[in-house]
């Protein structure tokens, strides 16, 4: 039975395809964010479109010397007082201390700042925690199939379809989708932004915690994430999110706001940039850090 | 812990190579067994810990104090009673019962709060409580009623207790047949080994492959979140909870009967195709056998069972019914899974209207659509819920067939679990299948492939459903 086992296991993996969602790895992914050691010069925060957006490995390429950088992004993230205070506990304290933070109108709704997943994870047992750290680098070579898939793989005979993301060691998911479709996301925002609306309290303690911090030294980078401009319609016709305002907020209390211009990107589903585009705005993000290191005494 | 777990697997490992040292001492095996079962238990919550020792300390006292002292045997039965029942009420129905009163007053026009006084440690209701809570019961009820000799060796009884394989979601063992085969030293052959990896895969596969699979279907409708409504659509999600509730709960107990027969011991089956049943009176005797028995020896006998005429009977039967829902969980909802059980039962010993079809397996379907509505009621969130559901059920409305697509990866394995039953029908049915599948020796190929799926085609691991109860 163990060699008729063994010769079956051997192969799924010599003519299956890496399943599309590995789900060891996605597990490892956010324990590592969420459990992440506070000795990093450079972190940045932000929802889906940071996580998957922002590749610090990209935002080092334009930097010398390298910082130590992490994306601590989340999917649905928002910024309470709890994340923002997460994401500065894990800067190093003798280090650069630079916070970057992705700003999106979904960002300060009261939805985003329930912080699903980034409680998900930080509720796990020490166990979990201990599996998703060490054991996954075996555990992935088992990672489950999805009927789906396996149906489009005898039907086609590929799996090229779907949603793909490849998780990073810098917090960062390289990710596309085929077929691309820019207005997938455009249903589900005009629907959540009808439920949820920007909250002013949110926003409220958000700006006083920014001065905090950039009075306690750490310099606090802040962009728009580009998206598909219909996606950016929907956003500022129905959220109740106020561009102008926060950038200006913003630069008051000395953060460094950056102008992102949307042609130059492109999204695969209307909302999330395809990883070449990540890469393009990591370098962008990259620039204006080496810009800030070199003003700083 | 559970079963399909990576701290499962280590533990077993470690529990299952330490086994064999432990030699013909029985009071090392007792304790290996006691100390590795409340550290399984314990991995939940170790505050657990105290429940169920209390629980069993009570009981083991109980029992000898009714051997030893036949004058006031009354008086100690009562005891593990009220401790066992007492605990029981506490945790798992202190906020059911609050509610009820609270709306018996508000009918008075009395505003009574009682659910905000019940203390914090009562709301948390510790793994698999009824279930140890039956084993523990039965003991003293065996002594009791003078069917069984209480042991001495207070690690002989919490080996029987705590026994880990079945601790949180059963089987129901009985001591009278446990206490006994763990006073024996045996060593598992070859043969008996195989069975037990051949349980224990089946089992993980049950409820890895089968189960797992079908919840984010079954979830995203009872949670509202797929958007999906109309008669075609909660045929199918009820079908495939029908499959989820069983696949889980005997997957459970496939693995926990698995685990003991690696030891040497041997646990009565829980499950046996229940849904290929032609009554439903077949179907209580296929469906979580060690509770449905304990239920009819403890309660459905106690109370006449059938033996006093045909009214004794049928109250009988509606109370250790009701009795048996109230133990699945404090709700509304479980009360009338119950009682739907109760009008149909009696309807079918009233009416015998399952011998107009003789054996035709027509009857498959029937049955399984009266356990299928019940179920709409034991799954619901509450009971207009259940209504509703019920509703959508049998009065006709379009559905937007395009949750086909969406839910395939749940689709596709309810339709795995339909043809594995189908084949079992076949197989006990048809005496050609049968030799066909003794003569090629399938069961070595039916492991390798569960073992496979388990390890690339398993859903998103999940709780068993019955650790709730």
């Amino acid at each position: 039975m163990s060699s008729l086992t063994v010769l079956l296991v051997v192969c799924v993996k010599l003519f299956l395809p890496a399943p599309i969602k590995n789900t060891e790895l996605r597990n490892e992914f956010w324990l590592r964010k969420t459990f992440a050691s506070p000795d990093y010069d450079l972190v940045v925060g932000g929802d889906s479109r940071i996580y998957r957006g922002v590749s610090t490995t990209a935002i080092n390429s334009e930097l010398s010397p390298k910082l130590q950088a992490i994306n601590l992004g989340y999917s649905s993230a928002g910024y309470d007082l709890e994340y923002l205070n997460f994401l500065v506990s894990r800067l190093n304290p003798a280090g650069k201390r630079i916070l970057v933070l992705g700003i999106t109108p979904h960002s300060f709704t009261l939805e985003g700042a329930k912080n699903d997943l980034y409680h998900e994870h930080l509720d796990k047992g020490t166990f979990e925690v201990f599996k998703a750290l060490y054991l996954s680098k075996y555990l992935k070579h088992f990672a489950p199939y999805k009927a789906t898939e396996l149906k489009v793989y005898v039907l086609n005979g590929t799996s090229e379809e779907g949603y793909f993301e490849d998780f990073q060691a810098d917090g960062w998911a390289h990710s596309h989708r085929l077929p691309e479709d820019s207005l997938t996301a455009i249903e589900i925002y005009q629907k959540l932004f009808t439920d949820y609306q920007v909250s002013d309290t949110l926003i409220f303690n958000f700006f006083n915690r920014i001065s905090e911090i950039e009075n306690s030294g750490i310099e606090v980078i802040a962009f728009r994430p580009p998206t598909f401009e219909l996606m950016t319609n929907v956003e500022d016709s129905l959220s109740g999110y106020n561009e102008a305002f926060m950038r200006n907020e913003m630069e008051l209390r000395g953060c460094t706001w950056i102008d992102l211009n949307p042609a130059e990107f492109h999204t695969y589903d209307g909302s999330h940039l395809h990883y070449k585009s990540a890469e393009h705005l990591s370098k962008r993000i990259g620039q204006e850090v080496e810009k800030l290191l070199a003003d700083k005494p | 812990m559970i079963f399909n777990s990576i701290e499962f697997l280590l533990f077993a490992i470690g529990f299952f190579l330490l086994w064999p040292f432990l030699g013909k001492r029985s009071i090392s095996r007792w304790t290996f067994i006691t100390l590795a079962s409340f550290f399984f238990y314990g991995w939940w919550d170790w505050r657990f810990l105290f429940l169920i020792l209390a629980s069993g300390l009570i009981d083991y006292f109980c029992a000898l104090a009714i051997e030893n002292r036949p004058k006031n045997r009354k008086l100690f039965f009562a005891l593990s009673l009220i401790g066992n029942l007492g605990a029981l009420s506490i945790f798992k129905y202190s906020k059911f019962f609050a509610t009820v009163l609270e709306d018996t007053f508000a009918k008075f026009n009395y505003d009574v709060d009682l659910v905000d006084k019940i203390p914090e440690f009562a709301l948390i209701l510790p793994v698999g409580i009824s279930f140890y809570t039956f084993q523990s019961l039965s003991y003293t009820i065996d002594v009791y009623r003078g069917r069984l000799k209480p042991t001495r060796n207070i690690l002989h009884f919490f080996s029987y207790l705590s026994m880990f394989p079945q601790l949180v979601a059963g089987p129901i063992i009985r001591a009278k047949d446990f206490l006994t085969q763990l006073n024996r030293y045996r060593v598992t052959n070859y043969l008996e080994k195989w069975n037990a990896i051949k349980m224990i895969a089946f089992g993980l596969f049950q409820k890895m492959v089968i189960a797992d699979n079908l919840s984010l279907f079954i979830d995203s409708a009872f949670e509202g979140k797929s958007g999906f409504e109309g008669t075609a659509y909660w045929w199918l999600v009820m079908i495939a909870f029908s499959f989820q509730i069983y696949a889980d709960f005997s997957g459970y107990s496939l693995i926990a009967r698995g685990l003991a027969k690696y030891m040497g011991y041997h646990f009565r089956m829980n499950f046996n195709h229940p849904y290929l049943s032609k009554s439903l009176r077949e179907f209580w005797t296929r469906w979580h056998i060690s509770l449905s028995t304990w239920f009819r020896d403890y309660v459905y006998i106690a109370l006449g069972g059938s033996r006093r005429g045909i009214v004794t009977g049928l109250i009988a039967l509606a109370i250790t019914m009701m009795l048996s829902g109230l133990w699945h969980g404090a709700k509304y909802t479980f009360l009338i899974w119950a009682a739907i059980h109760v009008i149909l039962l009696i309807f079918e010993r009233l009416t015998k209207w399952t011998k107009l079809f003789g054996k035709s397996p027509l009857l498959i379907p029937i049955i399984f659509t009266q356990a299928l509505v019940a179920w709409v009621y034991f799954r619901a969130d509450d009971v207009t819920q259940g209504n509703q559901i019920v509703s959508s059920l049998f009065s006709y409305s379009e559905s937007d067939l395009a949750f086909y697509d969406i839910y395939f990866d749940s689709i596709f394995f309810l339709g795995l679990a339909i043809l594995i039953e189908f084949f079992v029908y076949m197989r006990k049915n048809y005496a050609a299948v049968k030799m066909w599948y003794w003569r090629s020796n399938l069961d070595l190929v039916l492991v390798s492939l569960a073992i496979i799926a388990i390890l690339f085609l398993r859903g998103e691991g999940k709780q068993f459903i019955y650790f709730q109860f």
